[in-house]
């Protein structure tokens, strides 16, 4: 007979609640309060558990690996960054990197995309707690009175009211490092148009695109519901409601900041413009982290 | 123990439940020696547990249902060290449950 914490357990039980720990000991990283794009960092995601109504939550790292990319592997670490960040070609031009951490839901099912495989069979959601876009105001010529050609940038940072975290629509991939055995899955965010996005089309002006926001009905339905291509497209391409939303500006230092979420006014920004004041009231205290 | 077979058919909920009713059940608020702590329900390993988080400085409690050789239920913490707390605070969310069958 085992103990465990002083209470009788039976070895089987006590040999689960050990690995149990090692497993709880791995979720730490729901604490973290920023993930950067950039940086491809590890991203909190609900994953289903194969032939269950149920999830895991785990964490993928977030920029999608493809197998292959023009037909050469990309099966190592090296590749990888070449893949993401670029290298220079044999005539010494260089090769732009591939971004993979948005996965637009346009183009989701399209024949020969690479995320086309991964929107049919394996669709996560990702947790967030809210996320950062750049709102990019022109400034006129004073001689000219025309826009100047570079915009001064101002983040935002944008979440739900009422919701301590949500979840966004994603896609999930596995990838093997063959040469150290490295195993990660990776995992994209889907987007769509804010062109109308009464809110979205203000503070991410430039390219005027969203992360697929999903209440609980549709979260439910990406994770576990058997969709067909049109239904994957229409829940992929679904805009959460700007009267659910809101935004804030803050700090350009933001992502070295502690609290990289707090509100921050700009003498010079005019505010967004919604019906009252709706969407833009920052939060008095710091958003939740999720856990 | 009728009230504790509740709390299990809550804790093995599948999670269309837990989904379309999330907030009120992923995450929620309790009053523990007269302080808020917020409780989170995770699936690790397709099994629950629950994370909570104190309003001051005492760090995060992580608590799950054990069984013993006879097979009856008791809270426990993970890792082991903080059984007290994971009774108290697990009687609390047993009480939730049960409050929202």
């Amino acid at each position: 007979m085992c103990y465990y914490n002083g209470q009788r357990v039976t070895r089987d039980e006590y040999i689960r609640l050990k690995h149990l720990e090692k497993l709880v000991a791995r979720y730490d990283f729901l604490n973290r309060d920023l993930v950067q794009g950039f940086d491809y960092g590890l991203k909190a995601v609900c994953k289903p558990l194969e032939g269950k109504e149920d999830f895991d939550i785990v964490e993928m790292e977030w920029g999608y690996l493809p197998d292959k990319w023009f037909g050469k592997p990309i099966d190592t670490r090296e590749k990888v960054e070449r893949f993401r960040k670029g290298f220079p070609s044999l005539s010494g031009k260089m090769e732009p990197g591939i971004t993979t951490l948005n996965a637009m839901a346009e183009e989701l099912l399209l024949s020969g995309k690479i995320y086309r495989e991964a929107a049919l069979q394996r669709r996560v959601l990702i947790i967030s707690t809210g996320f950062y876009e750049w709102r990019h105001i022109y400034r006129t010529n004073k001689k000219t009175g025309q826009p100047l050609k570079t915009p001064d940038k101002y983040p935002y940072f944008i979440t739900l009211k009422h919701k301590p975290y949500f979840y966004m629509a994603g896609i999930w991939k596995p990838w093997t490092d063959t040469v150290t055995g490295e195993y990660v899955e990776t995992c994209a965010i889907i987007t769509t148009d804010a062109t109308a996005h009464k809110l979205m089309s203000q503070v991410h002006n430039s390219k005027l695109r969203m992360p697929t926001i999903l209440n609980e009905d549709l979260a439910y339905e990406w994770l576990f519901g058997n969709l067909d291509e049109k239904r994957i497209l229409e829940i992929a391409a679904t805009p959460y409601p700007a009267e659910e939303m809101q935004a804030w500006s803050i700090k350009k230092d933001f992502r070295q900041s502690l609290c990289p979420a707090d509100p921050f006014d700009y003498a010079d920004l005019q505010p967004l413009e919604l019906d009252g004041d709706e969407g833009t009231k920052a939060m008095a205290t710091k958003p939740h982290t999720l856990f | 123990m009728t009230r504790i077979t509740d709390v299990e058919n809550c804790l093995s909920l599948n999670c269309l439940q837990l989904l379309s009713e999330h907030l009120l059940k992923m995450v929620f608020e309790l009053e523990y020696k007269g302080e808020k702590i917020q409780v989170h329900r995770l699936s690790i390993g397709a099994q629950v547990v629950f994370r909570i988080l104190f309003s001051d400085k005492i760090a995060p409690l992580v608590i799950t249902r054990a069984k013993n050789p006879n097979a009856s239920k008791f809270w426990t913490s993970i890792p082991e060290g903080r059984q007290k707390e994971a009774e108290e605070v697990g009687a609390l969310i047993s009480e939730y449950f049960n409050s929202i069958a």
